[in-house]
């Protein structure tokens, strides 16, 4: 054997990257070990889509179009049907449980080598988040292709809206993997968060529009939904998708997306500061 | 103090602050919202030095402040007060390059991959770590070797038993050489086997390699087979350190001299002159005298020339008796040992 070499230089860009890599990778494979589960999620995510589907078809009952709200004017039928498709799904692939999480982490004392690694921990749990979601994508592709046998899914508005949709989707994954994150860290602070958890679920469901569009909230409600990041999370790109935004609109959607983006980007990065100086390993 | 100190802490000191706990109505609410706090010391005004390719026991009772003061080691907890110096970097600040250079296994927890197959967590080792090809395939086939993991490098972590799981951290933690390992109970729950194949595996890295290694453990056989130093904590203080025939002497300055009469009925009443008898037990008799006063020889010659005996051991007293009495004394072993 050799005698131990003091390295004290810092890991070079090429290995954080393919460590990065490999984290999501091993995270989205951690997932795919479940896959029974994530298969039945994925039948119910189906279900819901479909029951979806039923309900707005009823609500517009032999209309071929309902006004909007906030001045997106007619909302045809198919498009509200293609919105509710592929928001739920878009949602569900976003949103989805995982098996490697900070907040688990945290709670089982496992941070404690993740922190003597050398690399970011907020990095580390951001590639692990983005590896679930990339193990989700699949599942929620097969999903929306069978939707779309059943006619649920309409083309883009326009080659534009298409680009403007997948720039508006690495957003809304950024923004979706900093708000979890934000969550997670409060484990921090009490292990007791499934009260924390249930309430953020509950809101983020509902002022991201995937329950209901905000095209048909009141006002004071799209306001409301308006001030938060959880829109540019799954209305905003679906609206953009499907044409409904356009224009001024499409552009002040991706603007505030992006803002929310570094907003959120700075507000982890100062709250993980914090976060460092009262790590307590739980179990010695 | 020495200038060569690989790891040099000063003054270190972890204080916990916990919100005052209410019971009955509300009391959970109350807990969440007082302002009120109590101040736990886990670790207080810890200095030593450690050089490299020193094998370091750190051992105390539970809670006595190791695993905190590891974890400040290893810059994953930040300290009240005091500083740590590990080849010149202060762990907590500067997180990353720290990391590089030191190896943890914490033996309740794991760093490896759950569901996956163990030599999924190796290559990430290998990346985070920017281990050259070379380096990492012939690391991985001589631990694979050293640490029998060959049969189940394949397999997914959750299916390893707890000294394969053991074995496999090991290996993770050093597969990138790093100049030093902490480890934080390695042992713990082990078969005799298992426990035999850790401290062979610990022993080779620290004489061949120069690894310097920080082991703490409640067992205290891996010290004895290991450590060449030990410093001993109790409240959150040092309270000895040094090795551990001094430990020994000064603690338990004694030697037993356990004799079996060939008739079982002399046991009790079996004397020799300069020995006291410690123990009379399933007849035999644990005679215990000071070998500075009194050579082993002349005991033994003692108890040959009156007793016809079936059979005779010499034995020393065992660091857990050693600890026992240090840990009942409290603070009273007093700040000369340190």
């Amino acid at each position: 054997m050799r005698g131990t070499v003091l390295r004290t230089g810092r890991v070079s860009w090429q290995s954080r990257f393919r460590a990065s890599v490999v984290i999501a990778v091993l995270a989205g494979r951690s997932l795919w070990v479940y896959r029974s589960g994530l298969l039945i999620s994925a039948g119910v995510l189906l279900v819901q889509i479909f029951a979806l589907q039923m309900v707005w078809t009823w609500v517009y009952a032999g209309d071929s179009v309902v006004d909007g709200s906030g001045g997106v004017g007619e909302i045809s039928l198919p498009v509200q049907l293609a919105y509710v498709t592929l928001s739920t799904a878009q949602f569900w692939a976003l949103n989805h449980w995982g098996v490697y999480s900070l907040q688990q982490r945290v709670r089982e004392g496992r941070i404690g080598t993740d922190l003597a690694r050398p690399l970011d921990l907020l990095w580390q749990v951001t590639m692990g988040r983005g590896g679930t979601i990339a193990g989700c994508l699949p599942f929620a592709l097969a999903a929306l292709l069978i939707a779309m046998a059943f006619g649920g899914v309409v083309a883009p508005a326009s080659a534009g809206a298409l680009v403007a949709y997948l720039v508006a989707l690495v957003l809304a994954t950024v923004i979706s993997v900093q708000l979890v994150l934000l969550l997670d860290m409060t484990s921090f602070w009490s292990l007791e968060v499934t009260g924390i958890y249930l309430s953020f679920t509950l809101v983020s469901r509902f002022l991201s529009g995937s329950l209901v569009p905000l095209w048909f909230m009141p006002d004071w409600l799209r306001v409301v939904a308006g001030l938060f990041p959880f829109q540019a999370t799954t209305f905003s790109p679906v609206a953009i998708y499907l044409g409904v935004l356009q224009g001024s609109a499409m552009w002040q959607a991706l603007g505030i997306a992006a803002a929310w983006a570094v907003v959120l980007g700075v507000a982890l990065r100062l709250s993980w500061g914090r976060v460092l100086n009262r790590v307590v390993v739980q179990g010695g | 103090m020495s200038d060569e100190a690989v790891i040099r802490v000063r003054n270190l000191s972890k204080e916990f602050r916990r919100p005052r706990r209410f019971e009955g109505p509300l009391g959970g609410l109350r807990t969440l919202l007082t302002r009120q706090h109590s101040v736990v010391s886990a670790v207080e005004d810890v200095s030593f030095d450690i050089e490299p390719g020193e094998l370091v026991g750190y051992l105390g009772p539970n809670g006595a402040g190791k695993s905190t003061t590891i974890k400040m080691l290893t810059g994953i907890m930040v300290p009240t007060s005091g500083t740590v110096e590990i080849a010149g970097l202060t762990p907590w600040q500067d997180r990353e390059r720290n990391a590089r250079q030191i190896g943890v296994v914490f033996g309740q927890r794991s760093q490896l991959w759950w569901d996956l197959p163990v030599i999924e967590s190796f290559r990430l080792v290998k990346e985070l770590y920017e281990v050259p090809a070379a380096m990492f395939d012939a690391n991985l086939a001589m631990f694979t070797e050293l640490l029998g993991m060959a049969e189940f490098l394949a397999t997914p972590v959750r299916q390893l038993s707890l000294g394969q799981r053991m074995r496999a951290d090991l290996a993770a933690a050093m597969l990138y050489e790093p100049a030093v390992l902490y480890l934080d109970e390695p042992t713990i729950g082990l078969d005799v086997l298992a426990k035999e194949a850790i401290r062979a595996f610990l022993a080779e890295l620290n004489s061949a390699r120069r690894t310097t290694i920080i082991l703490t453990t409640h067992d205290l056989d891996d010290l004895e087979r290991l450590a060449s130093r030990l410093i001993l904590i109790d409240h959150g203080q040092v309270v000895y350190d040094g090795d551990l025939a001094t430990l020994k002497t000064r603690y338990a300055p004694y030697r037993d001299v356990v004799v079996q009469p060939s008739d079982p009925t002399q046991a009790r009443d079996l004397t020799v002159l300069g020995t006291d008898v410690a123990r009379v037990e399933d007849g035999k008799v644990w005679l215990r005298f000071n070998p500075d006063q009194q050579p082993v020889a002349a005991v033994v010659g003692a108890v040959l020339a009156d007793y016809e005996v079936s059979d005779l051991s010499i034995v020393d007293p065992d660091l857990e008796g050693v600890l026992r009495q240090i840990y009942a004394a409290g603070d009273a072993s007093g700040p000369d040992l340190a």
